[in-house]
């Protein structure tokens, strides 16, 4: 006789609504169409960090958003986001990833665009006035942009609300780390990972996952006592950030102790905090270097995570480099935990994709302390105020 | 000294069976003991030079001492395929720049193999003794995208 059959295995558990999440939230195709039309399309977005657009028209392009974007800084210092697309015949305006460009020419028929997205040349415009189509009629669409910190947002909906009302209090955290200095972007990789784009935000909610890493089992540095330091605090707009939790890196052979003068900011080289901001983004920080996660859905089984490293700008050579090994030992592509926390989700993925699992639970509570599942809770409850209906019963309309 | 750039492939070969078969200290025993390890990468999104890792002998030690536990699937492997294209030697200290085109393909343990990273080593080697020795190794990766990545050196 199996521990549970179909119809126990299919249950809602016996919990309160809040404290799981169905299936079909992860896996649905039309589900998944919603969330990009009722909040993606709709969300303040990270798009990236200042120091990637140092220098007047410096411009960077953001190919996974549900349309081509390209950011790009002005002649006035201001950050304006376009569809990276020819308003002509669709074609993808910049094809470069990053760069310096005062103006941009379509490589098709060569008009030509400004940092404002006015359409300042056309050859042989004749054609065109004949019939009343002006270049002032002929811009690029701008997409609302704005910032806080130094980090760039965009938002798809011209509509959209401000990003100050958006964030809230949600960066307090991370306030003094990111504005007392200046701060730089030295890593970036990505990871298309076979995995819904929410298992990823979740495993940086979910810390009860931390006894899978081995460096955290090997060494200890998570502790009874530190877990319990941790406390989660819930921002309005669903962000949360969790704080407190200091790591002793001092006494563990395995891995590299953190020198206070390397420490970041408002932080301690022992600092271990995170914020994550509904619906993609996640800010953290160990201490000496901090990490911002992006993660975009592909498809409803495929999502793409934009890992950023950052650091201070004016480091010395030698900090610079160990603001890099410490970033690496956790955090890197061939980091101890990175690639175990991407083996997971899509571990998970893989549960969900298949029919196996039928629902996942998130009903730790500590007190918002710990491992609470809080986190994960509040963002769900934020998922359900978008989408209009519930994670643990996604196939009723509630709103 | 005339630098025999047979043995030099041959070097590198057994390097890289070494890797692939996982025989770690096999490995460090082709190193010197100031050996250093890095991945590089340029990113074009940044613009910039990138370090994904850099070890020494003893980084290294505690890395492979830490693999079994690692979380992974058994019976992945990887196999690097590479080519000598340039070498050149460095001054009479007996040692020589060596660059080869490397792919990895990773093969999943039900036997689906797929490009897993394309790139180069940048090898410093010993030759003034009757073996080789690498004294310095950069993985300089195309590659940016290694999905869940890995916890083995490239």
């Amino acid at each position: 006789m199996p521990s549970r059959n179909r119809e126990t295995w299919e249950r809602p558990p016996d919990l309160p609504g809040t404290h799981f999440v169905d299936a079909m939230a992860y896996s649905d195709p039309e589900l998944f169409e919603e969330e990009k039309q009722r909040i993606l399309a709709r969300a303040w977005r990270f798009g990236c960090h200042d120091s990637e657009l140092p220098d007047p028209f410096d411009f960077r392009t953001i190919d996974h958003a549900e349309v081509p974007l390209v950011m790009i800084r002005g002649e006035d210092g201001k950050v304006r986001t376009f569809y990276n697309v020819c308003s002509h015949r669709g074609a993808k305006l910049f094809n470069d990833l990053s760069g310096n460009a005062r103006t941009k020419t379509c490589f098709f028929h060569h008009w030509t665009f400004d940092w404002r997205g006015d359409c300042v040349s056309r050859p042989r415009p004749q054609p065109y006035e004949a019939l009343h189509l002006e270049a002032e009629d002929c811009g690029l669409k701008e997409v609302a942009t704005d910032s806080q910190y130094g980090l760039i947002f965009f938002n798809l909906d011209d509509d959209a609300g401000s990003l100050t009302n958006y964030l809230g209090d949600a960066l307090s955290a991370f306030e003094q780390t990111l504005t007392e200095e200046p701060v730089e972007v030295f890593h970036y990789h990505q990871a298309e990972i076979q995995a819904n784009w929410k298992q990823w935000v979740e495993s940086n909610m979910d810390h009860y996952h931390e006894w899978m890493h081995v460096m955290l089992r090997r060494t200890n540095v998570i502790t009874e006592e530190t877990l319990f330091h941790r406390k989660a605090e819930l921002h309005s707009g669903g962000h949360i950030t969790f704080r407190g939790m200091e790591i002793d890196y001092e006494h563990e052979g395995t891995i590299a102790p953190r020198e206070q003068s390397k420490a970041m900011p408002g932080l301690t080289a022992e600092t271990f905090q995170a914020t994550p901001l509904f619906p993609n983004t996640v800010l953290m920080t160990r201490g000496t270097v901090m990490r911002i996660d992006t993660t975009t859905p592909l498809t409803p089984d495929t999502s793409l995570v934009e890992f950023r490293g950052l650091g201070l700008k004016d480091d010395t050579e030698e900090d610079r480099m160990v603001r890099i090994r410490q970033h690496n030992e956790f955090w890197g592509p061939m980091s101890h935990n990175l690639p175990e926390d991407l083996f997971a989700a899509e571990q998970c993925a893989a549960g969900y994709r298949s029919g196996g699992a039928a629902y996942g639970i998130i009903c730790r509570e500590e007190n918002l302390s710990a491992q609470d599942d809080g986190g994960m809770r509040h963002f769900y409850a934020e998922w359900s105020k978008w989408m209009g209906r519930s994670a643990s019963d996604p196939k009723i309309i509630t709103a | 000294m005339a630098v025999d750039k047979e043995d030099i492939r041959d070097f590198l070969n057994k390097v890289a069976d070494a890797l692939d078969g996982e025989a770690w200290d096999d490995f460090l025993s082709m190193c010197v003991p100031e050996f250093e390890y890095r991945v590089t990468a340029f990113s074009y999104e940044l613009n910039k030079d990138m370090i994904w890792l850099i070890h020494d002998m003893d980084g290294l030690r505690s890395l492979f001492n830490v693999l079994p536990e690692q979380l992974g699937r058994r019976g992945t492997r990887m196999l690097r395929q590479i080519s000598v294209t340039d070498v050149t030697q460095v001054g009479a200290d007996g040692r020589v720049d060596v660059t080869s085109k490397v792919i990895v393909v990773r093969t999943s343990p039900e036997g689906v193999s797929e490009l897993f990273a394309a790139g180069r080593y940048l090898d410093v080697i010993d030759v003034s003794e009757d073996v080789p020795k690498l004294v310095r190794r950069e993985t300089q990766l195309d590659t940016r995208e290694l999905g869940i990545g890995s916890h083995v050196p490239i």
